[in-house]
């Protein structure tokens, strides 16, 4: 019995040991950490993870209110900056985001570019 | 609108030729928003909409829905983004077309801004006097004049990427305003102090930039200003930021949200951009990456969903 006992404490602090390490990694991706990410090295880069409440402005956010879409544009479907997980390029599956799911990790050499204009 | 526009399709299973002839129809109705929407052109159907002294005044489709953009625009934003401060902007100094003119120079003109603050809507915003009743028509008191300024551009990017089929892959860009689909795409963003690319984000949707360094000029008096104007005041909005570039659903959403990030300052911006990630440039050339919040969707329980 007590063989048992310790074969389930040992699989359950595997398991715990796992997700702890899971989480971590996760936490990594979520944080940027992204070999496909290009940065320009003459510019200070830094990433935030802020907290969710600001309290020295005005602006609504335009992106966060229930049937927040324009007139004429269907719902969020969760479309934005796509966490990238290996490269390459999918159909799109209806529309928001589409996890990259594979393919070949090729950076573009001319990316379209967004600037003020 | 007075700005650059750049279309890219990919497809593995069209032809070249029909992808040429696909690109020429989004060339098209590009030129065609560009002709409507423009406040620098006296015979365009936005000056002509903003010249009619009737109350309520028929329109085409894409009037009208410029017009219903900038009130869901004014509403989403809480009024910083305010698409009739027409008036104000020509004041400004801002009357004709900058197209061609270089900026003034940005270390000059933050040596010269005022102390920076978020900027603030106005307690009755003037895109609250406009109303778009849904039957060919926009209604608003003679004399509020619309202004399609980066709403025209995102609109007219994600109407573009309405004409392309599926199994396209395309980035369309107005004026640095990125319809982009069919797939994730890699997105440069464009550094406002180098020009070079300051970063990378990988979007699928829509992205856009707002910044105060492309549309840069010194006035008579000496004093220098920009486009993006704080409602409450009518005049340049000096909030810290250089630039904010936001992704989202699409063109027109990223550029309402750039907008009023970059209006609302670095502490609100944060916040604003967390929900689709995007970038902020502060004053000292910092670049400032905001990542998205995680999605997880987690399946249903196979008993659960029975049930």
């Amino acid at each position: 019995m007590s063989t048992a006992l310790s074969t389930r404490r040992l699989l359950a602090m595997t398991a715990a040991l796992f997700f702890v390490i899971l989480a971590f990694l996760a936490g990594r991706v979520n944080a940027g950490a992204d070999p496909t990410q290009v940065t320009a090295p003459a510019s200070k880069v830094t990433r935030s993870d802020p907290a969710p409440t600001g309290t020295d402005g005005y602006g609504a956010d335009p992106s966060g209110a229930p049937g927040a879409a324009p007139p004429g544009y269907a719902p969020d479907q969760g479309g934005g900056s796509v966490p990238d997980q290996g490269g390459g390029v999918l159909p799109d599956q209806g529309g928001g985001s589409v996890p990259d799911q594979g393919g070949g990790a090729v950076p573009d050499a001319d990316p379209p570019g967004t600037y003020a204009s | 609108m007075g700005c650059a526009a750049r279309v890219r399709l990919e497809s593995a299973a069209l032809p070249a030729a029909e992808l040429v002839r696909l690109a020429g129809s989004v060339r098209a109705a590009l030129e065609d928003a560009d002709g409507r929407l423009t406040r620098f052109a006296s015979a365009s159907e936005l000056c002509r909409l903003n010249a009619d002294p009737r109350a309520s005044v028929p329109v085409s489709p894409l009037v009208e829905r410029l017009a219903r953009a900038a009130v869901w625009a004014g509403e989403a934003s809480g009024g910083l983004v305010d698409a009739t401060l027409t008036g104000e902007i020509e004041v400004a100094g801002y009357a004709a077309s900058r197209t061609g003119l270089g900026p003034a120079s940005l270390d000059a003109a933050l040596a010269g801004a005022p102390v920076r603050r978020p900027a603030r809507p106005r307690d009755e915003p003037g895109i609250s006097r406009v109303s778009v009743p849904g039957d060919g028509r926009v209604e608003r008191p003679a004399g509020v004049r619309l202004d399609s300024g980066g709403l025209g551009k995102g609109l007219a990017a994600d109407l573009a990427a309405e004409l392309v089929p599926p199994g396209v892959r395309y980035a369309i860009s107005v004026g640095g305003d990125l319809a982009a689909g069919g797939g994730a795409w890699q997105v440069a963003v464009m550094g406002a102090r180098s020009g070079e690319e300051a970063h990378r984000l990988r979007v699928s949707g829509g992205v856009a930039t707002s910044g105060i360094h492309a549309r840069l000029w010194r006035r008579d008096d000496g004093t220098f200003a920009h486009h993006l104007l704080d409602p409450s005041t009518g005049e340049p909005a000096w909030t810290g930021l250089l630039a904010a570039t936001a992704a989202a659903p699409s063109a027109l959403e990223a550029e309402v949200l750039a907008k009023t990030a970059l209006l609302s300052g670095r502490e609100v911006a944060r916040r604003l951009l967390r929900r689709h990630g995007g970038v902020l440039q502060h004053e000292d050339g910092g670049v400032e990456v905001i990542a998205p919040a995680p999605v997880v969707r987690l399946p249903r329980p196979a008993s659960r969903a029975a049930a």
